[in-house]
C-alpha cells in the first residue's frame, strides 16, 4: 500500500482529472462522487505494485472504469424493470450534448486519447482491449464525434 | 465547424471542471487501512474463538466428570448412563449454548 505521506500528493495531483473523466461517464453527480472516492479506496486496498505515478494513474482509470461498468450493468437491469418511457437526449451541436449521445466506450476512448494523450498501448492497458483494436475503435469514435458535430 | 475546431471544442469540454464534492484523502487512507487491519485480523479472531470454545468444552466435561463422583454409571431420566457419556453430553450442551450466544451477539452487532 502507498504510504500516507505519498498518498496525499498523489491524490491532489490525480483527482481533478479523474473527476472530469468519471463525471462525463457516471450518469449523475452523486454517482460520480461515489465512484471517485471508491476508486481511491480500491486503489489503496489493491496489491498494485506500480512504482511510477503514471502507472498508478492508469491503474486508477482501470479501477474507475470497472466500477462504472458495474454501475452501468445495475442501471441496465433497473431500466429493464421499469416501464418504457425513456426518451433519447435531444440532438444538439453543443459538445457535451454530442458526447451524451455517444456510447460510453466511445467517450472513454476520446477521453483517454484527447484529455490524457495516451498511446494506443496505454489505452489498451486501461480498457483491457488489444492495442490493434484500440486503433480501429478510436478512429471510429473520432469519426462519429466529428459527424455529430457537423 | 471543421474537424480541428470540433476537436478543440472536445478538449475544452473535457477540461471543464464538473465541480464535484471532494473527499478528504486522509479519510480515504484511514478507511482503507482500518479495513485492511480488520480483515487481516479476522482469521486470527476466528482461530481464537475456536480455541476458546474447545477449552470451554473440555472444562465443562472435566467439571461434570468430577461432580459425578467415582460411580462409572449415572442414573439419569430413568436410564443408567455411562459417566463419560453424561460428561460429553454436558460439554456438547455448553458448546451449543456458547455457539448460539456468539451468533446472537454477532447478529446484534
Amino acid at each position: 500500500m502507498i504510504d500516507r505521506d505519498a498518498f496525499e500528493p498523489f491524490y491532489r495531483d490525480t483527482v481533478p482529472r479523474l473527476e472530469k473523466f468519471v463525471a462525463r461517464l457516471a450518469g449523475s453527480r452523486a454517482a460520480a462522487e461515489e465512484i471517485v472516492q471508491e476508486t481511491y479506496y480500491r486503489f489503496l486496498r489493491s496489491k498494485f505494485t506500480g512504482e511510477s505515478d503514471e502507472e498508478r494513474r492508469r491503474y486508477l482509470y482501470r479501477i474507475a472504469l470497472n466500477l462504472m461498468k458495474t454501475q452501468w450493468a445495475q442501471e441496465r437491469k433497473r431500466i429493464e424493470l421499469e416501464p418504457p418511457g425513456t426518451v433519447e437526449p435531444p440532438a444538439t451541436t453543443e459538445v457535451s450534448g454530442v458526447l451524451e449521445r455517444m456510447s460510453t466506450r466511445d467517450r472513454t476512448l476520446l477521453w483517454l486519447a484527447y484529455a490524457e494523450g495516451y498511446t494506443h498501448r496505454e489505452m489498451s492497458e486501461v480498457m483491457g482491449v488489444g492495442a490493434a483494436s484500440i486503433r480501429v475503435l478510436l478512429s471510429r469514435a473520432r469519426k462519429r464525434f466529428l459527424d455529430l458535430m457537423k | 465547424m471543421n474537424d480541428d475546431e470540433a476537436l478543440a471544442a472536445l478538449i475544452a469540454e473535457f477540461d471543464r471542471d464538473p465541480g464535484l464534492s471532494r473527499a478528504n484523502p486522509d479519510e480515504i487512507w484511514v478507511r482503507a487501512r482500518v479495513d485492511e487491519i480488520l480483515e487481516g485480523g479476522r482469521p486470527a479472531l476466528r482461530a481464537l474463538g475456536v480455541a476458546q470454545l474447545l477449552t470451554l468444552d473440555a472444562a465443562v466435561a472435566v467439571l461434570v466428570w468430577m461432580l459425578l463422583g467415582a460411580e462409572p454409571v449415572v442414573p439419569l431420566l430413568g436410564l443408567a448412563l455411562p459417566k463419560v457419556f453424561v460428561a460429553a453430553l454436558a460439554a456438547s450442551i455448553a458448546h451449543t449454548a456458547a455457539t448460539l450466544g456468539g451468533a446472537l451477539a454477532a447478529a446484534q452487532g
